[in-house]
């Protein structure tokens, strides 16, 4: 009966993420793409930011979009109207997307001559903070309805996070949302995340947003 | 909701192994959970259910043993389970904390036939 055998395993499941994702990272630096992966929860204002950043953009660098963004409002056509290629991923109904499945819609997307693709990730704060999805930096759009203590409660979102985007300044008087709370906060998770304070609809901070873009480009390239 | 997709992943590692193990299948996995790896341990059971029906580890049974989450306190070296803490030391109060353990989701062991 030495039929059964009890094999010790000692393999991590996120491992096997981890590594896929270090290799998409790396084939991407070489082809010369910048992945950004754009996380939120719904309604924070994640699509509007985008379309700004494609407008303000379009003329410097070439622009790919991939929305995984099960309840997005935006399809593909609206953000090819904006003059970006766009893709739009089916997760299926995951609740994130893991590295497996960015490579599969980059390999179907194709990323040839593209210098930045935004994946715009599924609008959730807990399980795409979970998993690497190769791309080269972590951004995240906070809106002030949210409220500043959202750090505190979502503490791997902001720990994974190289910027944070806080959304809809303009009704920042009717909210008791207080910045230097937030930035506190946001630095306690990671001392070095960058926090700009924007305002899609106005353009507020935008300008400051489009500079951070520009060097991490920039950077990935040199 | 990511225990589906987590079982998945596990399906297929389970694959890999029995295949380079030369065995057919499984009575049991045996799962380590971190109390910090954001995985529901009730989650993953229903999942491997809906995941493995009429397949062929349809009776494999995945038994789960959960990892405490410690955290250590970067300020003065405290160690804490993170779950209990909130997030701030228990000795000094900084909210200055790494975990160190029961961040992560393994195979622990596979009894296969």
């Amino acid at each position: 009966m030495d039929k059964f055998r009890v094999i010790e395993v000692k393999q991590s499941i996120f491992e096997n993420n981890d590594k896929q994702a270090e290799e998409l990272r790396k084939e991407l630096k070489e082809q010369g793409v910048y992945l950004l992966n754009l996380m939120s929860s719904p309604g924070s204002g994640k699509t509007t930011t985008l379309s700004r950043t494609i407008e303000a953009l379009r003329d410097e660098m070439k622009i790919g979009v991939m929305e995984a963004d099960i309840d997005s409002d935006v399809d593909a056509r609206t953000i090819e109207q904006l003059g970006a290629k766009a893709i739009q991923l089916h997760t299926g109904g995951m609740c994130h997307l893991d590295a497996d499945m960015t490579r599969q819609g980059i390999e179907n997307f194709g990323v040839d001559g593209l210098d930045l693709v935004i994946l715009e990730n599924v609008g959730n704060l807990v399980c795409p903070a979970e998993f690497d999805t190769g791309a080269s930096k972590n951004a995240m759009v906070l809106s002030v309805p949210e409220g500043h203590d959202k750090p505190l409660k979502y503490p791997l979102m902001f720990s994974v996070c190289d910027v944070v985007l806080v959304n809809k300044m303009d009704v920042l008087p009717y909210f008791d949302f207080d910045m230097e709370k937030c930035k506190e906060y946001v630095h306690m998770r990671n001392p070095k995340a960058t926090v700009i304070p924007i305002c899609a609809k106005t353009g507020e901070g935008m300008e400051q947003w489009f500079d951070w873009l520009r060097r991490e480009v920039a950077q990935w390239n040199a | 909701m990511h225990e589906l997709g987590l079982c998945d992943a596990i399906v297929k590692m389970m694959d890999g192994i029995l295949e380079q193990e030369r065995m057919e299948g499984a009575n049991k996995i045996v799962l380590e959970i971190g109390e910090l790896s954001g995985v529901e341990a009730h989650f993953m059971e229903d999942s491997w259910i809906a995941v493995t029906a009429r397949t062929k580890y349809e009776d494999t049974e995945l038994q789960i043993e959960m990892v405490p989450g410690i955290a250590r306190c970067l300020d003065c070296g405290e160690e804490c389970r993170a779950v209990t803490c909130n997030l701030r030391c228990p000795l000094c109060g900084s909210v200055k904390l790494a975990p160190i353990s029961g961040t992560d989701m393994t195979i622990k062991s596979i009894e296969a036939y």
